[in-house]
């Protein structure tokens, strides 16, 4: 039975796929391209500008025009999204747009569904959600920029909402060990023979990650490993972070841009692609893109194109270890990229 | 029940009928409960539309069976120590000699269950390693005080007549213990013992938190992955062992129950 529905849903999929590929037409081929290449090239025929463009960023945020608008920016409810959403705000603040601060409004689907109802008016989210939940699509692509075109491409068509820019960063799961610990330094292959080596090392897991279909099983799948029961240790999502540092989980399940990475002076294992990709893009409606696009594509651009893991990692870092306060970290970034 | 509200005038056949119903309503109520809730629970999987993580997370084999066995074995250990530390305790306390410890001790044991679940384990954890065994002692300090007041409460409703009477028949304190007080006292013993288990097998929910494993698991991964059949099965699973260990409880109480009484 489960055969069969597994079957066909490949085949609802596919067919999906099929259709979605004859709407789009010569459109398809030119936003394949657009990544790699030449800017500008089939502007009108091309439905998302996601790439990060090097044209599209600003040298000063207040060279961005947005007054008139008022625009309410959600976040979730985890540091990277405070210190991201502030970005953005103190961005749209200089360009002259009246902000309403949401910051810290929920978790993924509540923000996702403020937005669709027109309650917020734009936040960051990333693209592996986009494609596996919200578009309930398989197979993502492993390649940023196109991953994010796809995304947008689909969302835009299904439900008006536009992914703009997206970040060097992924905040993806991924694993971690203690930074002087034996086990540093290898890949998820290397992790996988260390643990099968060594009976006393202990992998700890939050508890959605080994239901995810975007969590174990693809660790499991890449190095065809299952890592047995007695190995495996379930724990809450944030003492992880500091038992992995204690030496206590030899293997911690992590996000790859987590300040306390930085903060506790964690080795992440190696990901060759194994991981789905989580970079992230500003969503905002269509009809309020359309008021500004321009400004609203450099904004995005602007503010992602400098945020790499490391750099992420940091502004977090601040936040969650340091306990500065989002905004001032945000203002602070901005000024000393000489953006204000 | 409906039973409650039939006069019991003449003692025929019916009335009897009844009363035998009456009497016995939780032990036959509760394993109706737990086989109609365990039904409900299965048709409420198989009619869903289930995701990868639905059927991951709910894999028998895979999760829920360990996390039942797990759960499970959290609270029989956990009031196992409790039994063991707080009854000799409550006798201990009710001893003439040191009685006037009591409120200090059961003070101690009130703090114990005063401390929010969370804060208890997540103390323990801080003071011990991760794992089952932390999260036993953290629902043993939670539990010793139904079971200790319970021991200490049911010891001293013992009619001090009936005391002095053992006494006078030539037995000793020890004797009188044992063969008088003790069994008086069991009822009451047992129903704080059970009062004890139930909390546990709700408390031990919250283990997975510091790696003790358990149906919180399961519940924990329902909430972060949006998913309410993994939820509700979770938690339904989780009340459903609280019900059965509930009953087999009562059976136990039932049989030790000293007759004639």
């Amino acid at each position: 039975m489960t055969i069969h529905r597994r079957l066909s849903r490949a085949l609802a999929g596919l067919a999906a796929l099929t259709l979605l590929a004859a709407a789009c037409g010569g459109d398809d081929d030119s936003a394949d391209d657009a990544p790699g290449g030449d800017p500008g090239d089939g502007a009108t025929t091309e439905v998302c500008e996601t790439a990060l463009d090097e044209d599209d960023g600003v040298e000063s945020l207040s060279e961005l025009d947005f007054s008139g608008l008022s625009v309410n920016v959600g976040s979730k409810d985890f540091v990277e999204q405070f210190v991201l959403s502030n970005l953005l705000i103190v961005g749209l603040e200089a360009g002259g747009a009246r902000v309403t601060d949401s910051t810290n409004l929920g978790g993924t689907l509540v923000n996702r569904e403020a937005l669709l109802a027109g309650e917020i008016d734009a936040y960051f989210d990333y693209n592996g959600t986009g494609w596996t939940v919200f578009l309930e699509q398989d197979d993502p692509s492993f390649e940023r920029e196109v991953l994010t075109n796809d995304v947008c491409v689909l969302d835009l068509e299904e439900n008006g909402v536009r992914w703009l820019g997206v970040s060097p960063f992924n905040n993806t799961y991924g694993f971690a060990t203690a930074g002087d610990s034996p086990a540093a330094g290898g890949d998820l292959q290397a992790m996988a023979d260390y643990i099968e080596e060594n009976p006393d090392a202990t992998v700890c897991l939050e508890t959605e990650f080994p239901n995810r279909p975007d969590g174990m099983v693809l660790f499991e799948e890449a190095t065809g490993t299952i890592i047995p029961d007695s190995q495996i240790e379930t724990l809450e999502t944030g003492v992880i972070y500091e038992q992995t540092a204690r030496g206590r989980c030899t293997f911690g399940e992590i996000f790859t841009t987590d300040g306390r990475i930085p903060a506790l002076g964690l080795e992440v294992v190696e990901d060759p692609g194994v991981f789905i990709l989580y970079n992230v893009s500003l969503t905002i409606k269509d009809d309020l893109y359309q008021q500004a696009p321009e400004a609203w594509e450099a904004l995005a651009d602007t503010i992602l194109e400098r945020l790499d893991n490391d750099v992420m990692a940091e502004l977090n870092r601040k936040v969650s270890a340091d306990g500065q306060d989002p905004k001032a970290v945000a203002t602070e970034f901005l000024q000393s990229e000489g953006l204000l | 029940m409906t039973a409650a509200t039939v006069p019991a005038r003449s003692p025929g056949t019916v009335t009897r009928v009844v009363q035998t119903v009456r009497e016995h309503a939780e032990l036959i109520v509760t394993p109706v409960l737990v086989v109609v809730g365990g039904i409900l629970l299965r048709l409420n999987y198989l009619r869903s539309d289930r995701t990868f993580a639905d059927e991951r997370a709910l894999s028998w084999e895979r999760n829920l069976k360990p996390q039942l066995e797990q759960h499970i074995s959290l609270a029989l250990w956990s009031t196992l120590f409790v039994i063991l530390i707080a009854v000799p305790l409550g006798i201990f306390l009710t001893r003439a000699r040191f009685r006037r410890l009591s409120g200090l001790v059961v003070g101690f044991a009130t703090s114990g269950q005063a401390v929010p679940a969370f804060g208890l384990l997540v103390l323990a954890f801080a003071w011990l390693d991760s794992g089952a065994w932390t999260a036993i002692w953290a629902l043993v300090f939670f539990t010793i005080l139904p079971v200790l007041r319970n021991t200490m409460v049911g010891l001293e409703q013992v009619d001090p007549s009936i005391i002095e009477a053992g006494r006078g028949m030539g037995l000793t304190t020890g004797q009188v213990l044992r063969r008088i007080e003790l069994p008086l006292a069991v009822p009451v013993i047992l129903a704080g013992v059970r009062t004890a288990l139930v909390i546990n097998v709700g408390m031990a929910a919250l283990a997975y938190l510091i790696g003790g494993g358990g149906l919180g698991q399961t519940i924990s991964a329902g909430i972060q992955l949006q998913r309410d059949l993994v939820v509700v099965t979770g938690a339904g699973l989780t009340a459903l062992v609280a019900l059965a260990v509930d009953w087999i409880a009562a059976l136990v109480e039932r049989a030790l129950r000293p007759r004639g009484l």
